[in-house]
């Protein structure tokens, strides 16, 4: 069957499998951000961002996006350009292995679009979702912070 | 990975009814909200060649009258935890309950009638629609309507048939006589987790601060969400102390049977409900006007 969405603003149409799962769809189709994870909704490795809503995509059927706006990692970067928050992951070493970056700076994003002014629990209440393994949790929280300070800033 | 390996078929009905007859039709057929249950744990070797999605079936809203509070079946918990109806109404508790919801990834996906549907003892949703009285709407071959005390059998399973779906969720809005106080509370291993114990409280008092009316309910201490009858009979009539409020939870080891699993033994959870038992009471005492 045919799937018709838009991701990171391009219209595109996929054959999928009524059984595929959103995760398996982005994956083979390219969007090698999305991670593969627990598979069971827990770790959020596999975060994407559907309509403006954060999903875990592994136990979301991809027959759910029919005409959906989804935005991945890859859709951050604007021509080549890092966006903020991911410059501030960098600067402020909240990556290690970075398997669970994507997902958290998709989280992170989810929450910066809906509040500009978070405060510092509205910020690990958006990352408790995703989990790290190695660097732990301070380090992303405070990239999130200043990135929403810098995004202040420089409107 | 196929999340359902023998699916063959995903349905969008436009409405309740639709939704019902075609799971009366198609044999092996299953409904499905967000999904965050059934593709985890829900199907449990179940084979299952067809999807109902109730997702599009207009049951994705939050509604107030003079009498009643009415949420859509399929409102997601994202949408309860930031209605601004919730930010007010009953201390907030319903609001507080789907914030502690796993994860804001879950609760953007998982649903106020799923979490009810799935029929899980460790749902934060089911104590405290108890302690809110409320009224689950149920479509089927005839609509009906069940108070939640009483909706779920044991665990995974609730009085509704194969082929019925749960189409919204009814609270009253308590009259002004009296004042009413709410609590919640729930105690996971970490933040994310499913609840080890929770539950929720819900207490009346008149002018001289006598408990008229008591609602007090349990998760993750029995087969699934329970109302605390004995312990809610004990405080009736009552101005509360902190001593009358212990004496009532006394003998909570008659009213609960909780389990060991990997998250908590049956000792512990034990202990713990009497102790959120307690301060469920106190909270929502202290919140209706009550001092002790």
């Amino acid at each position: 069957m045919k799937l018709n969405l838009k991701i990171n603003s391009e219209n595109k149409v996929f054959d999928i499998d009524v059984r595929d799962t959103l995760m398996d769809v982005l994956r083979t189709n390219g969007y090698k951000s999305v991670k593969h994870g627990c598979e069971t909704g827990e770790c959020g490795a596999c975060t994407v961002i559907v309509n403006g809503l954060t999903v875990n995509s592994c136990i979301y059927p991809a027959v759910k996006c029919e005409d959906a706006e989804l935005i991945t990692c890859e859709g951050l970067e604007k021509d080549g350009k890092l966006s903020i928050l991911q410059e501030k992951f960098i600067e402020m070493g909240a990556i290690q292995c970075g398997y669970c970056t994507p997902g958290m700076l998709l989280s992170a994003h989810a929450l910066l679009m809906k509040n500009p002014n978070p405060k510092l629990e509205d910020v690990k209440d958006a990352l408790s979702g995703n989990f790290c393994r190695c660097t732990g949790y301070k380090k992303p929280v405070d990239a999130v912070m200043a990135a929403a300070k810098e995004m202040k800033g420089a409107k | 990975m196929q999340y359902i390996r023998d699916l063959k078929k995903y349905y969008w009905p436009k409405g309740p009814q639709d939704a019902v007859r075609m799971l009366m039709q198609e044999p092996l057929a299953e409904v499905i909200a967000g999904g965050t249950e059934l593709l985890v744990s829900g199907l449990k070797g179940r084979e299952v060649n067809n999807l109902v999605d109730i997702t599009r079936a207009g049951l994705s809203y939050v509604k107030k009258d003079k009498k009643y509070i009415k949420i859509g079946a399929t409102t997601t918990i994202s949408e309860l935890h930031n209605a601004p109806l919730f930010k007010d109404f009953a201390c907030s508790i319903l609001s507080r309950a789907a914030g502690k919801f796993v994860s804001v990834q879950i609760r953007n996906a998982a649903t106020i009638g799923g979490n009810l549907g799935a029929a899980m003892p460790s749902s934060d949703i089911a104590p405290v629609l108890m302690a809110l009285d409320a009224k689950i709407h149920v479509c089927g071959k005839e609509n009906k309507e069940f108070p939640i005390n009483g909706f779920y059998i044991t665990k995974r399973k609730t009085v509704m048939a194969h082929y019925e779906i749960i189409t919204e969720i009814e609270i009253p809005i308590p009259a002004e006589n009296g004042k009413t106080g709410y609590a919640f509370e729930k105690i996971g291993r970490t933040e994310m987790d499913i609840a080890v114990v929770n539950g929720a409280a819900a207490i009346t008092i008149d002018g001289s601060g006598e408990v008229k009316n008591a609602r007090l309910s349990l998760g993750s201490v029995a087969q699934n969400t329970i109302r605390c009858l004995e312990i809610e009979n004990n405080l009736l009539g009552k101005k509360l102390t902190k001593e009358i409020i212990a004496a009532s939870c006394e003998n909570i080891a008659k009213s609960i049977d909780p389990k060991t699993d990997v998250r908590a033994s049956a000792k512990y959870r034990g202990a713990v409900a009497r102790v959120i038992a307690a301060r469920l009471i106190e909270e929502a005492y202290i919140k209706a006007g009550g001092k002790i």
